[in-house]
């Protein structure tokens, strides 16, 4: 944990020094070379060989698991499984939509404050929850989170005679709130990254030229930040789509996600029963792969 | 009436004064060049003069009107003043035409003709659809004056502008902005650190320092008459020589006979005449031959007190190292 401190702090000394902001967009796009034979084969083996074996190889042993399966599957196995698919959707979109917010916030105040030391600190504190492990931060929100449900629960007992149950630990916002503590950092850095494109003179110039804040975010920094804030929502989704630990702790009764589903079947052996929600879960996160290809395609500098 | 006047500003950051109680005026149509080394606070006096920082004390008025004092501050949406930066800061998601009509009422579609007229001013006609990344760092700079006078600003203020360019594109670059400038009938004040930029653009050039204004006038006034040697070295090449050892450099040595002995007089490189020694002897003896292209750098050390000093010569004769020459001074300047 203190070895990651010091990291961070180190990156941060080296990146001062350095502001590095894209001027004036004299950046020109990267030659493409294109090319053949031999080369083009062996260019081509090596990311095909990555697929092949940690992502075809799997799917084929899933499906094939699966196929054995499958006089055993009801109508109701595969309801099942597209309410664990919704599930975990949901949270792990929530989820993105939630870290890349408050990244956009925190970026501005960075900007605003320029060199405040307060702020870098409290930037550095939520940076480090990527370093924590998922079960640690789930019990750290669990815990105020009882007490919360605890005093509500008192509190309706005098005012209405009745207890209202598990308010807070029953929803998913604790599990919201434990994936944006964890996932914080990498909002954080495509935020960042997208923004730093954008360098001060920009927005005087803006100004100058005679437009609020408002023209300027909409006109100058959205267009220029809104691949790096897309490519920062579909990590965390996929990142929130495979997180198991923190949601095993925190998740309410009887709420599953893909992933939980996942680690309860294999954790007892059931690794056919597993295979199901194994493919649902590529299923899930294919459209948010095919679409990060897409705007890394698209800018060839996707949150740099 | 001046179209912009600041009086007495002052301004701080945390601790540090920046600005010491500053004042200047600019005129219709002139171009004005703030000059002083880095951190002497021209570029804080620049972004207070646009709206973009508070100042401590003192008052702008922009064509008589109060836009800034230590109370209250016009926005700098409301000023009406052009920006032109260092780095450039295009908008680089946007075409030149979408760049130029950025601070025009109903955008690029209902703009085209004063596009068009700007992209001629600058010599890139044409050029609409292009992007920033497209075209070189000179016509990026020119997009973004354009930018700058699309909405009929005055003054044009232009922060370091060429000090993102290549050394041979910087004079072609200064020499098309005067011209842009010219034309369009606007103000501008140029703030820079190289006296080059000033003396070729300005009309008149103020010297800051620490925050003050320690010397104005035209350029030929900053260069041949400094009011300090700070201010003689910050602009140019300078020896300081004693007035004991002037005595021997000029035609009547009368003249200095109220100077102190021992003071110290700036002398220009290229105010020496220099001639090979002949029968009266010589004064001085050369010590190395530089070639500088267009002219030749002697470093020659005077007979009587060893000390050097370096000048600046035509080559219409060769100089050789060890040749005793005889010199003469034509200017000098006594700082009192």
């Amino acid at each position: 944990m203190l070895f990651v401190f010091l990291l961070f702090y180190l990156e941060r000394i080296s990146r001062g020094r350095s502001k590095h902001y894209q001027l004036g967009g004299r950046a020109k796009p990267l030659v493409v070379t294109k090319l053949t034979g031999r080369h083009a084969l062996l260019t081509a083996l090596y990311p095909f060989s990555i697929v092949a074996f940690a992502f075809l190889y799997p799917l084929v042993t899933l499906i094939a698991w699966n196929v054995q399966k499958l006089d055993e599957h009801t109508a109701r196995h595969y309801r099942d499984m597209l309410e664990l698919s919704f599930n975990s959707a949901s949270v792990a979109f929530l989820s993105a939509l939630i870290v890349v917010t408050i990244s956009i916030f925190v970026c501005y105040s960075r900007r605003v404050l320029m060199e405040s030391r307060l702020v870098n600190a409290l930037t550095m504190l939520g940076v480090s929850g990527f370093v924590l492990p998922g079960t640690v931060i789930a019990l750290g929100v669990m815990i105020p989170l009882v007490w919360l449900d605890d005093r509500i629960n008192m509190l309706s007992e005098q005012v209405f005679g009745t207890t209202l149950g598990l308010v807070l630990t029953g929803s998913i916002l604790g599990l919201l709130i434990s994936h944006t503590i964890r996932f914080f950092a990498v909002g954080f850095y495509f935020s960042d990254s997208g923004l730093s494109k954008i360098t001060p003179s920009m927005d005087s110039a803006g100004m100058a030229l005679g437009a609020h804040y408002g023209r300027i975010f909409r006109e100058v920094h959205l267009p220029l930040v809104r691949n790096s804030l897309l490519v920062g929502v579909l990590i965390v989704f996929i990142d929130v789509c495979k997180e198991m630990a923190a949601t095993l702790v925190i998740r309410s009764f009887g709420f599953d996600t893909l992933a939980t589903k996942i680690w309860e079947l294999s954790a007892e052996s059931y690794w056919e029963d597993a295979a199901l929600p194994s493919i649902f879960i590529v299923l899930v996160m294919l459209p948010p792969v095919v679409l990060l290809i897409n705007v890394s395609g698209r800018t060839g500098n996707a949150g740099a | 009436m001046p179209v912009l006047s600041c009086d007495e500003i002052t301004k701080s950051f945390g601790g540090t004064q920046v600005l010491r109680g500053l004042s200047f005026e600019l005129d219709m149509q002139e171009f004005l060049c703030l000059l002083g080394p880095s951190g002497c606070g021209k570029t804080t006096l620049l972004r207070i003069i646009a709206g973009l920082e508070m100042l401590n004390g003192g008052e702008i008025r922009l064509n008589g009107k109060v836009v800034s004092t230590a109370a209250s501050r016009v926005p700098p949406q409301h000023r009406r003043i052009g920006l032109v930066f260092q780095d450039v800061a295009l908008f680089p998601h946007l075409t030149v035409a979408q760049n130029i009509a950025f601070g025009l009422k109903g955008g690029e579609r209902r703009n085209a003709r004063r596009i068009d007229e700007l992209l001629e001013l600058i010599n890139l006609p044409g050029y609409q659809k292009s992007y920033p990344y497209e075209i070189s760092g000179g016509q990026q700079q020119r997009v973004a004056l354009a930018r700058a006078l699309a909405p009929n600003p005055e003054p044009i203020m232009l922060d370091e502008p060429f000090s993102s360019l290549d050394a041979q594109l910087r004079n072609q670059v200064r020499d098309e902005l005067h011209r842009v400038l010219r034309d369009a009938g606007v103000g501008a004040i140029l703030v820079t650190h190289d006296q080059s930029e000033a003396f070729g653009f300005a009309d008149r050039v103020l010297v800051l320092s620490e925050g003050r204004v320690v010397q104005e006038g035209a350029p030929e006034e900053i260069y041949t008459e400094p009011v300090s040697p700070w201010g003689a070295r910050f602009v140019g090449e300078s020896n300081f020589v004693s007035v004991r050892d002037l005595r021997a450099l000029i035609d009547n040595p009368e003249e200095l006979s109220d100077l102190d002995a021992g003071a110290e007089v700036l002398v220009r490189p290229e105010a020496f005449s220099v001639k090979p020694a002949d029968m009266n002897g010589h004064n001085a003896v050369i010590e190395t031959v530089r070639f500088g292209g267009n002219h030749v750098d002697l470093t020659v050390r005077l007979a009587r007190s060893v000390q050097r000093v370096q000048l600046m010569v035509g080559f219409d004769r060769k100089w050789e190292n060890g040749q005793p020459v005889m010199l003469q001074v034509a200017r000098f300047r006594h700082f009192g």
